[in-house]
């Protein structure tokens, strides 16, 4: 029960970061994958699905208004989800595809707070003061970390009960299991390069950083 | 910079402490228009006091505006600098307007695009390389030294250009530095690619699994990036599917 209350808290502390306050990128998949893979007694299966999230995620631009899956709140849920059916092969794919549909949902929270927000937003018909506007920010904030952290206990809770019911008819070996995963996230690598190769220099900077991966870092994934 | 050295450091400090929720109470009317009326409080205060004046202005500066969290540093130095000189209302206006646009443009393709990347990905290699505790280690380390220094010195010039901020941030060449840190993209998203293909190989007994990767890769970059929200429902309904399909049929 202790650790749901700690989970419930990060929770809540990932969503504020994500949008709301600093953007410190604590609540990147990559950093909330291995901190609650510590929580939940799993560090290096929570690496694993934080970094698989995060290569998926990082061509989720937040810009604007936006919607895109929040990271953070979704990589809680699925490191608790992976361990909950751990030492199954299907951890690595539970924890993944459980953190990538929960990103979408908390998305659509997101989305709802957004809403609520303009009630506190200036009007032709009435402007904020000073201390209107320090409430408006306040509630703003409160609100997204009551939204993180509710989200994130409904998600930690389902992940536990779900998750293992999920493990006795799992078909695929762990091998192929991770290279299913890998191919995804090999995509999303392909869709962050679409933004940023295409010059000559650029393929060969790849080419380099490939050949160097494989041989140096082959074995190490 | 003479206006600037008037600005206590009090002053300013506050509102680059503030400057970090300028999307706070982020909505879909004013988008991050209170986030900016909060960051400003501090020298409007300093401005005007506690006079009309001072209310005028926070209503000023709480309707519509958006920009790159980080960037909004630049408008923010900007308005600032304008309300000390006492400008009128159609003055700021006009600037806020015609930040509102490109600061976001520009943070989307340097911070989003470009360094939020570059230091993930950094954090990966050395996750996989090391250990995961070094990796994120390094990557909030790396990126928030970025961030941060980012705001501060985005603040100082719009503050020293104020008007003349459009200007400035043509000469700044954020593009240029912007197109650095996507090479540097290039490299190190060529090595966790290459970590993750080596080791699809390794866990599979053919290599159809690591050719398999190699068109997965091609394909992201050949669709761009339309491709990433079928990729993740794909895989999300497709371990429902294998799950589902384990339960139901004798594989």
């Amino acid at each position: 029960m202790t650790d749901v209350l700690l989970l419930t808290l990060v929770g809540g502390v990932v969503a504020v970061d994500g949008v709301a306050a600093v953007q410190s990128m604590l609540s990147r998949p990559l950093v909330v994958g291995w901190a609650v893979g510590m929580v939940v007694g799993a560090p290096m299966l929570g690496a694993q699905v934080g970094i698989l999230l995060e290569i998926y995620l990082l061509v989720a631009i937040p810009s604007g208004g936006g919607r895109h899956p929040e990271g953070g709140t979704a990589a809680v849920v699925a490191v608790v989800a992976a361990a909950a059916v751990a030492p199954s092969p299907s951890a690595l794919a539970v924890g993944v595809a459980g953190g990538l549909g929960w990103g979408w949902l908390a998305a659509m929270s997101q989305s709802a707070l957004r809403h609520w927000n303009e009630r506190r937003a200036d009007t032709p018909e009435h402007h904020l003061d000073a201390s209107e506007v320090a409430r408006a920010q306040a509630a703003g904030l409160g609100l997204d970390f009551v939204r993180g952290a509710g989200l994130t206990l409904v998600g930690v809770l389902a992940a536990r009960w779900i998750g293992p019911a999920l493990v006795p008819g799992w078909p695929v070996g762990r091998g192929e299991t991770y290279a299913l995963m890998a191919l995804g996230a090999l995509t999303s690598l392909g869709v962050l390069l679409r933004g940023v190769a295409g010059t000559r220099g650029r393929a060969v900077l790849f080419g380099v950083g490939l050949t160097a991966g494989a041989l140096l870092l082959g074995g190490s994934a | 910079m003479t206006a600037l050295a008037r600005l206590p450091v009090g002053v300013r400090l506050a509102v680059l402490a503030r400057s970090l929720l300028v999307q706070a109470a982020w909505n879909y009317r004013t988008m991050m228009g209170t986030g900016m009326a909060f960051a400003l409080v501090p020298v409007l205060r300093h401005v005007h006091g506690e006079a009309r004046a001072f209310d005028d202005a926070v209503a000023r500066h709480a309707t519509l505006f958006n920009a790159h969290p980080y960037l909004a540093s630049f408008a923010i130095g900007a308005l600032a600098r304008l309300e000390a000189e006492g400008a009128d209302g159609d003055t700021i206006e006009r600037l806020r307007a015609a930040l509102r646009g490109p600061l976001g443009a520009m943070g989307d393709r340097l911070v989003w695009a470009a360094w939020l990347p570059m230091c993930a990905l950094l954090g990966i290699l050395v996750s996989a390389a090391v250990a995961p505790a070094a990796g994120v280690a390094l990557f909030l380390v790396v990126y928030n030294l970025g961030q941060i220094a980012l705001r501060a010195w985005g603040f100082e010039i719009g503050w020293s250009a104020g008007t003349e901020l459009g200007r400035r941030l043509r000469e700044l060449r954020l593009t240029r530095e912007t197109r650095r840190i996507e090479a540097a993209v290039c490299l190190l998203a060529g090595a966790v690619s290459g970590t993750l293909l080596t080791s699809v190989a390794a866990v599979s007994s053919s290599t159809l699994p690591a050719l398999a990767g190699i068109v997965a890769l091609l394909a992201g970059y050949a669709v761009g990036p339309r491709a990433w929200r079928p990729t993740a429902w794909i895989v999300t309904l497709g371990v429902g599917a294998i799950a589902l399909a384990g339960r139901l049929l004798p594989l």
